[in-house]
């Protein structure tokens, strides 16, 4: 304990004086990812028929990378890795730096690099979406933008009837997606207070009383795409 | 002295035997207790967790399934079976709305020469029904003194999830740990999973519903209350304890799907009567 608090203190005078741009760690990482490969697993490589994964994460750093590749279009390759929080915060403020993003599938399947998480006081489902490839057209309701963290985001709404943290039925889904990509090799921050801010400002009543967080992390994400990526995250 | 140790031990054997009755009073009864049902005594909340411990909420006694209805029982009497995770008759029916259990309940209560404790109109649109997506919307109601088979009311599923007079003050049905008593997101797949809920990686999980009674049961001896599937229950959703009225039908117990913290005893949700989903199921009540 007394180590961590050591290396958290130093970490945090680099930043202050200057000397480094180490980030302060995160605290409380969770990390996850999936393949359709029928295996379920934190770390290392798994090939099969529809698609082939290799990642790694390491909690104490913040650090996660993983490459991807597809295999046959059409049976359900998706992986996902990421850290975060058990329990998220309205006022956290999550900082990343995306060292890589590669989408190496062109137009086959899409990719993208987000803060995620779940409220659950109306059940919501959240997304800030910095970076993609093929993200496509998002469905729903649009309710103009948020500005923060040096650029522009469109907030989309939308309800979701499926699969969520309780089960099975309704719930909402609402979305920040930046205008404009966020550049791959600089620390990156979400502002989350702000995004949350502007959600419970949209037209539609439900959103305005958003508490009672879940989990609150950053992840990338490829559906029957291939890539890699490899990101640092840290916060309060 | 050895007359006082005689004594002694006479003294202690009574107390222990008076103990025994004692416990045993506060559950079992001598009356015929149905099939694949357990005699829940009634009495006030005693589990400090139960969302009604110290209000001044009484039930009634009442029978209940020590199990979800199978898929076997489901297809003996509708004479098909509606669920999505098929394979073994032995796993709990899904894929059935509120209305598909509430004549699957009439229904049988008529192949057991039972009064059917529900009556039916479906020509009627409920006015109590405040729901946005609802397109069945029949109005049932209750014939309270029927002996045949019912939904459990909240009130009810709360006080037996949590062990009723026999309740050890646990967090879910019969434990503090999830995993002894539950099949939720994290165990019911082929690999346990440790990682933040997200459904694709649930999917990749084969996640799914299990036999009936495989984890322990609560103080009532009754299995899956946390777990397996979600439940329906009588009552609407809303203020208080049964409301007149509501925008949709309460489901208590976790499911297959969902996260641990919702299978605990006091966790409480609801959804519109027409909703089919493979987490949703149901369990026998019957008047005593």
């Amino acid at each position: 304990m007394k180590f961590k608090r050591v290396i958290a203190l130093l970490a945090a005078m680099a930043m202050v004086f200057g000397l480094s741009s180490t980030p302060v760690f995160a605290r409380d990482y969770v990390q996850s990812w999936v393949s359709c490969c029928g295996n379920i697993t934190a770390n290392g490589t798994h090939d099969c028929s529809v698609g082939r994964v290799q990642m790694s994460s390491n909690l104490n750093t913040g650090n996660f990378s993983v490459t991807w590749q597809t295999k046959i279009q059409g049976r359900g390759f998706n992986n996902l890795q990421g850290v975060g929080w058990r329990t998220g915060r309205d006022n956290r403020v999550m900082g990343y730096n995306a060292g890589s993003f590669n989408h190496t599938s062109g137009s086959t399947g899409c990719t993208y690099l987000t803060a995620y998480g779940w409220f659950r006081s109306p059940l919501t489902e959240w997304y800030v979406v910095d970076r993609w490839a093929n993200y496509g057209n998002t469905t729903g309701t649009n309710h103009g933008t948020v500005s923060v963290d040096g650029g522009t985001y469109n907030v989309i709404s939308e309800r979701m009837t499926g699969a969520n943290i309780t089960g099975n039925g309704p719930f909402l889904k609402i979305k920040s997606v930046r205008n404009a990509q966020r550049p791959i090799g600089q620390n990156n921050t979400v502002t989350f207070q702000t995004h949350v801010n502007r959600w419970r400002q949209v037209s539609n009543p439900d959103f305005r009383n958003l508490s009672q967080h879940d989990y609150q992390t950053i992840i990338i994400e490829g559906f029957q795409s291939s890539g890699n990526a490899n990101v640092t995250m840290w916060g309060n | 002295m050895k007359t006082k140790l005689i004594a002694l031990l006479a003294f202690l054997t009574a107390i222990i035997i008076l103990s025994a009755c004692v416990q045993e009073s506060k559950q079992v009864d001598s009356g015929d207790v149905p099939e694949g049902f357990v005699l829940v005594k009634g009495g006030y909340f005693t589990n400090v967790n139960s969302n009604l411990y110290g209000k001044d909420e009484k039930v009634e006694d009442f029978y209940i399934g020590t199990h979800l209805v199978t898929q076997r029982e489901w297809a003996e009497v509708m004479g098909s079976n509606p669920s999505e995770f098929i394979g073994d008759d032995n796993r709990p029916v899904e894929m059935i709305n509120w209305y598909d259990a509430i004549e699957f309940l009439n229904r049988k209560s008529e192949l057991e020469n039972l009064e059917p404790f529900y009556a039916i109109d479906k020509e009627n649109a409920d006015p109590n029904n405040f729901g946005q997506e609802d397109d069945i919307r029949w109005t049932v109601t209750i014939n309270p003194g029927a002996n045949g088979y019912r939904l459990p009311t909240e009130i009810e599923w709360e006080y037996a999830a949590s062990g009723g007079q026999l309740s050890e003050n646990y967090l879910f049905s019969g434990s503090d740990d999830p995993d002894e008593v539950a099949w939720h997101f994290r165990n019911s797949g082929d690999a346990y999973l440790t990682e933040f809920w997200y459904y694709s990686i649930i999917l990749a999980n084969n996640c799914r519903t299990r036999p009936v009674g495989q984890k322990l049961p609560n103080e009532l001896g009754l299995y899956d209350m946390s777990g397996n599937v979600r439940e329906w229950c009588w009552d609407w959703h809303g203020e208080g304890v049964s409301p007149a009225g509501g925008e949709g039908r309460v489901i208590r117990g976790g499911g297959w799907l969902g996260q641990e913290d919702v299978c605990a005893v006091n966790y409480r949700n609801f959804l519109e009567g027409h909703y089919r989903f493979n987490d949703m199921g149901l369990r026998l009540v019957r008047n005593r």
